[in-house]
């Protein structure tokens, strides 16, 4: 406390002064009371000094000024200052009360210091409305400067159309201030100077400083975070399943269209409810167990693994379901978990079609292997009983040959022996044509290789034809011990068409000339003819089925001939190939694996 | 006539048992083998008959029809082998190639096919040859 006169002298002081500039009351009472404030201050103090001595009023000093004492040792302190004018007789002094606020500007510098360091924008407004204090982010995000919003109403920050409401919310407010958390489920908005909007969230705290009460806004802006709810929100209606998010709990936190649609629920009926609305009565108490075993594991799984499930709708209907589960681990931590769920009718429709189907197939399937056995077993049948009188005729003509053979009286009968000897042998060959055909067809062809003489089944091959080369002079042209690795009975069956073949090509009389040497890993076993010759064009098309070479039919036969030839030879893993100059005879030539080892015999 | 078709030829070559339901065939087989070396001692026109030949016979050789009226002629080769473990048998088919494995794998010794039947002594002589060779 200081009381100095009109001119400025100090008067009295009290102990506190002392205290606080470091000064002695002696060297205070009668100096000027500018020695106690800053040099740079001075003339400007002077200067107030008069103007108050003129109307003096009590007031307190320099609202709105930062003003310094300046102690005896030539340090400055922030001061807050009071003036009272005192009139004893006449005389006017003025007491000055000088307080230290050392203390409280720290704490106002730090407050201010903290309020600009908050990554939010804050703004604090008084019990009016009106804008006290901003920090910079605030200005970054509204793009006003400080200066331009402190005292406006706040409501300069919000978009026009909810100003109103604002202000009626602000008054409720007040009258009941109580701290508000962020995104408390509004959706607000701020108001840039440029006129755009923002979503933001906003959080309330009152502040009580003496008998003043202010309140602190926090916000933050959320156009990204709103941009991604959006766009995820836009995703899983888009989404061609029923989408279901649920929390830990089985709660019902989200739902798309989709599940509306599939299941006849509006989903303000879905949103909190537990997930098992959607689950059929009889599996709910399995299904919250499994749920509560899933949270503690969850882990993403898809689509119909193998889980027979059912959905119910809000009639009480059930269908199939499929379901994948994902969980999705919020920002906060939390887990939640995301079903999508698709209608299986259809789907399991057609599959238990398809069982059908596939059930069916293989019946009709079954039936006609069944068929085919029993094909097979007729042709077998009619085969053997066609061959035995067939045989027959062919044996009996065949001793009569043999009987009437030399003897110029009977001639005739052999000529006509032989010829019966050669039709039934015709026939026969026709009929092994017409079995082995069948057989290729199936893909039954099977052959049983072995180490086979070539000579022995050259002989066989040559009385296999009989009374079909009876005509021509066969050749046989075997000089070393050659062994195949053949099948027998295919290799001679092969050997007896190509001799027939040449047969009834070549004229009667012609050699037909069947030999066979050794190659390098093969043996080629060839019969050549010296018929009319193969034209190019047709050398490589005789060995498919029904082709038949020549112009005209003057030859009869199946067509399917060499091409037995053929399929026989591949199928004990040999090859043939024939050479023939037009005019002057074919040779076709069977290659097989050449082997070292004799037959064994037991 | 050539010696071959002589009625004096040693019946050296093994006692033949023909079993066959045609008659035709039989008769064939006779002819054919009278004038071989083989001596045919009897004939059978059923599954049954031949066992109780077989039995009654003993033969060296069997030439046995593929389908009897009575037993398919896989069964009676295994019957048959049953029962004569030492025995040739040749089977007759005219089901085509396909018939020779199975023949014998049940046990037959060779097979016949039944267009080559008059071909049955050079068979009989081959399959001989190699077993005693």
């Amino acid at each position: 406390m200081v009381m100095i006169d009109e001119h400025g002298l100090i008067e009295l002081v009290n102990r506190q002064t002392e205290r606080m500039f470091g000064y002695d009351r002696s060297e205070l009472v009668g100096s000027r009371v500018e020695m106690l404030v800053p040099h740079r201050y001075r003339a400007e103090h002077r200067h107030h000094r008069d103007a108050f001595f003129t109307a003096p009023l009590a007031r307190p000093m320099g609202t709105g000024l930062d003003l310094y004492g300046l102690r005896n040792d030539g340090t400055e302190f922030p001061v807050e200052i009071c003036l009272s004018p005192v009139d004893s007789g006449g005389r006017i002094t003025v007491g000055a009360s000088i307080r230290d606020v050392t203390t409280r500007k720290r704490t106002e510098e730090m407050f201010r210091g903290l309020l600009e360091s908050a990554p939010d924008a804050m703004v604090i407004i008084d019990a009016s409305g009106c804008i006290e204090l901003v920090n910079h982010q605030t200005e970054a995000l509204f793009g006003y400067d400080r200066a331009e919003l402190v005292g406006q109403p706040v409501e300069i920050l919000v978009p026009h159309r909810f100003r109103k409401r604002h202000m009626q919310e602000r008054g409720e407010y007040s009258g009941e201030p109580r701290l508000r958390p962020m995104g408390s489920g509004l959706d607000l908005y701020g108001l840039r100077k440029d006129g755009t909007e923002f979503p933001a969230e906003i959080s309330l705290s009152p502040l009580e400083t003496g008998e003043r009460t202010t309140v602190t806004a926090t916000i933050r802006e959320v156009t990204e975070r709103k941009q991604a709810e959006t766009m995820f929100r836009a995703m899983v209606e888009c989404a061609p399943d029923a989408m279901v998010i649920a929390d830990a709990d089985g709660r019902i936190q989200l739902v798309n269209a989709q599940t509306e649609r599939l299941f006849g629920y509006d989903r303000a009926e879905l949103v909190g409810r537990p997930v098992e609305i959607l689950v059929p009565q009889r599996c709910r108490a399995s299904h919250a167990q499994e749920r509560s075993r899933y949270i503690t594991h969850p882990r993403s799984r898809p689509m119909g693994a193998g889980h027979d499930l059912y959905g119910v709708r809000k009639d009480g209907t059930e269908f199939p379901v499929e379901i994948s589960l994902s969980p999705l681990e919020r920002a906060d931590g939390v887990v939640v978990v995301s079903a999508a769920i698709r209608d299986a009718t259809e789907r399991r429709q057609t599959e238990r079609a398809r069982v059908v189907a596939l059930q069916r197939e293989r019946e009709v399937n079954a039936r006609l292997r069944e068929l085919d056995r029993l094909r097979d077993d007729f042709l077998s049948t009619v085969s053997h009983e066609l061959r035995t009188p067939l045989a027959a005729i062919k044996g009996f003509a065949e001793i009569l040959r043999t009987d009437l053979a030399g003897d110029p009286e009977t001639q005739r009968e052999y000529e006509l022996a032989e010829r019966i000897t050669r039709a039934s042998t015709r026939l026969d060959q026709l009929m092994g044509d017409l079995l082995d055909f069948i057989h290729l067809e199936r893909g039954q062809l099977t052959v049983h290789l072995g180490p086979h003489s070539v000579a022995e089944l050259v002989a066989t091959a040559v009385r296999g034809a009989a009374g079909i080369v009876e005509a021509h002079q066969v050749n046989v042209e075997i000089g070393e011990d050659l062994f195949v690795m053949a099948d027998p009975a295919a290799l001679c069956r092969a050997l007896a068409k190509l001799l027939s073949n040449a047969a009834k090509f070549a004229a009667a009389g012609s050699v037909i000339t069947v030999s066979a040497v050794s190659e390098a890993t093969t043996i080629a076993i060839s019969v050549a003819d010296q018929g009319p010759g193969i034209a190019p064009d047709d050398q490589q098309k005789i060995f498919e089925r029904f082709y038949r070479a020549g112009p005209d039919n003057r030859h009869p036969g199946t067509g399917i001939g060499l091409a037995i030839v053929k399929e026989l030879t591949e199928a004990q893993g040999g090859s043939i190939d024939v050479r023939s100059t037009d005019g002057a005879g074919s040779t076709f030539t069977i290659h097989l694996p050449r082997t070292d080892v004799g037959p064994c015999h037991e | 006539m050539s010696p071959a078709h002589s009625r004096s030829i040693p019946k050296t070559g093994g006692r033949v048992l023909v079993v066959e339901d045609s008659a035709d065939l039989r008769f064939l087989y006779r002819l054919i083998l009278e004038k071989s070396g083989y001596d045919l001692v009897g004939e059978a026109d059923s599954g049954a008959a031949a066992l109780e030949r077989a039995s009654a016979l003993d033969p060296d050789i069997i030439v046995l029809d593929l389908l009897l009226p009575d037993v398919h002629g896989f069964e009676l080769v295994r019957r048959l082998r049953a029962l004569l473990p030492d025995v040739t048998i040749v089977l007759c088919s005219g089901a085509g190639r396909d018939v020779a494995k199975e023949a014998v794998e049940v046990g037959a010794d060779s097979w016949l096919d039944k267009a080559q039947s008059y071909d049955l002594v050079p068979v009989l002589d081959q399959l001989l040859a190699g077993r005693r060779g």
